[in-house]
């Protein structure tokens, strides 16, 4: 399909002849259907000069002579008649054929046209040449599918904008962050001279506050880097147990501090070796065993549980904590989002721990949901298939418009 | 990971530092002299460079244990640098670890293929885990 400049093309149309589909359907009938018809009629008229003359013969003339011919001319009648059904039969199959065509062929192109465009292909236009109302309805929509591809390439080059821009400003605000934490902890080690335990203790709350502003750079770099379809991954045979396990060590003591018991039920016929990216299976359950402890309030309780369900491995992330509000439940792991109630909470979170997982655990090749009540707690459950096809290092080729714009 | 001791004022008397000569090529004047400065505590020899170049000549003529890299740097980049190292036979085993902004994997692999001892992510380490790291490498040379 070519492009050709819409504007030229809508003057020729207006100053060509036109043939709108109800012309077409009488010229094709004129044509097709009527001049068979009076083929056929002419023919039936030479037949009815047969039928008279077999039907009242001249008794004078009747010798076998006579007789030979006038079954001769029986003959040249059934042929005409014969001649006459087929004429006319033909003709009409032929007129219903082409105006059935003329109708059913546009429509089977804007099938085709409708359909690339919703698989997001670029530059699909229609054109028919038809010079009727099909060909209006093709100029509109070669309309529309320009403003759709004007539109497609201004959000992809928003994206790549924006996760450009996030990804130098991260690693600008590295710089800065790396000044404040290092000077923090020159003085908090004493080494500018001896503080007081109340200065101490203000600079530590500054240097947390800032580790907080540390954590949410790398995250931000996870994110843009997910975006730009960036991210590669390394699929190595590894103990998903293992990986879980060690996971859920790493939040013992904030479960400890926080008065929450965090228990892990190992699966009860061991799982065989996965293929996983270890450490970004690492930050996935990092970030869900963040959310589940964070968002449980004291006395409340954490359990982790893996199990084999056919051939994927199932793990459960089961919280006692505030949950998630129905409103809230399908948004839950879109970027940026945090649900109205730990808002409310004023805890600290970036809404992209999920967006994060959610992202990673797809990416080899499972399913991640929730499942949760407000006030209740929250399970958040992902599966992993144990025969993953993928082996060694994929780089990732997704491209951003397969994570932007979900809800 | 057990995190290093990070007590006050708790200076080894038995450590050698004051033998090893650090070079530190970085940028960025307030990080570089806030890690200067903590080398110094530490009775590290300290060479400051602000690019590579500089760095790379500071290297040929004095000669340090261990060399400190940032890797966005004016003109030649870090791993410019850290190649040119390694290429030298004269440096080739000289420790060099990465102390950059960059910490995606690509750049991290990238570094420790071109010979980098270690990376670091500035953001990610006090200057006392870099001294920690610093030792550690070179008592395993």
């Amino acid at each position: 399909m070519t492009e050709t400049n819409p504007k030229l093309e809508r003057e020729k149309q207006h100053k060509s002849i036109r043939f709108p589909i109800s012309l077409k359907i009488i010229i094709t009938t004129a044509i097709f259907g009527v001049a068979p018809l009076i083929v056929a009629m002419v023919l039936s008229l030479l037949a009815q000069d047969i039928f008279v003359s077999l039907m009242f013969p001249n008794p004078v003339n009747f010798d076998p002579e006579a007789r030979v011919a006038a079954e001769s001319n029986f003959m040249n009648l059934l042929q005409l008649l014969i001649l006459f059904i087929f004429i006319t039969i033909s003709g009409l199959i032929l007129a219903l054929y082409l105006l059935s065509r003329s109708i059913s062929e546009p429509i089977l192109d804007f099938r085709a046209a409708f359909r690339e465009l919703v698989k997001g292909k670029r530059n699909v236009r229609v054109n028919l040449g038809t010079k009727d109302e099909f060909e209006d309805l093709a100029k509109h929509f070669n309309e529309m599918a320009e403003y759709i591809d004007k539109n497609r390439e201004k959000e992809e080059k928003i994206n790549d904008l924006k996760s450009e821009f996030i990804s130098i400003a991260a690693h600008q605000l590295r710089s800065p962050l790396s000044g404040i934490k290092w000077t923090f902890k020159t003085l908090l080690d004493g080494d500018l001279g001896v503080m007081t335990t109340e200065q101490k203790e203000s600079l530590e709350r500054a240097y947390s506050v800032n580790e907080r502003l540390i954590s949410l750079v790398a995250e931000l770099l996870d994110v843009s880097r997910i975006e730009e379809g960036k991210i590669g991954y390394n699929f190595n045979g590894t103990s998903l147990e293992r990986a879980v396990e060690e996971a859920v060590e790493e939040y013992k003591l904030i479960a400890q501090n926080k008065n929450i018991e965090l228990s892990f039920f190992k699966p009860q016929i061991a799982l065989p070796n996965m293929p996983l990216d270890e450490e970004r299976l690492g930050l996935a359950l990092n970030n869900l065993l963040a959310n589940a402890t964070n968002y449980t309030l004291s006395g409340g309780r954490v359990s982790v549980s893996i199990e084999r369900v056919n051939e994927e491995a199932k793990v459960t992330i089961k919280d006692t904590g505030v949950g998630i509000p129905k409103g809230d439940m399908n948004k839950i792991f879109s970027k940026f989002f945090r649900a109205s109630n730990v808002v409310r909470m004023q805890t600290p979170g970036t809404g992209l721990g999920l967006f994060i997982a959610r992202n990673i655990i797809e990416k080899h090749g499972g399913k991640i949901w929730v499942e949760s009540e407000e006030n209740k707690g929250s399970s958040f459950i992902f599966t992993l298939p144990i025969n993953n096809h993928k082996q060694g290092f994929v780089v990732d080729d997704l491209s951003a418009d397969d994570l932007v714009g979900e809800e | 990971m057990d995190k290093p001791n990070s007590e006050p004022v708790t200076p080894q008397p038995v450590n050698d530092n004051g033998n090893v000569k650090v070079l530190l090529i970085e940028d960025d004047r307030f990080l570089r002299e806030l890690i200067a400065q903590k080398l110094e505590r530490e009775k590290f020899q300290v060479m400051q460079a602000v690019d590579g170049e500089e760095g790379l000549r500071k290297l040929g003529e004095q000669k340090p244990n261990i060399v400190l890299l940032d890797l966005i740097l004016p003109g030649l980049s870090g791993f410019d640098v850290l190649k040119k190292i390694k290429e030298d036979s004269a440096n080739a085993s000289m420790p060099v670890v990465i102390l950059s902004n960059l910490g995606q994997r690509e750049d991290v692999e990238r570094g420790l293929s071109l010979g980098a001892s270690d990376f670091l992510i500035k953001a990610h380490f006090t200057p006392q885990e870099i001294i920690v790291k610093i030792q550690g490498i070179l008592a395993g040379k």
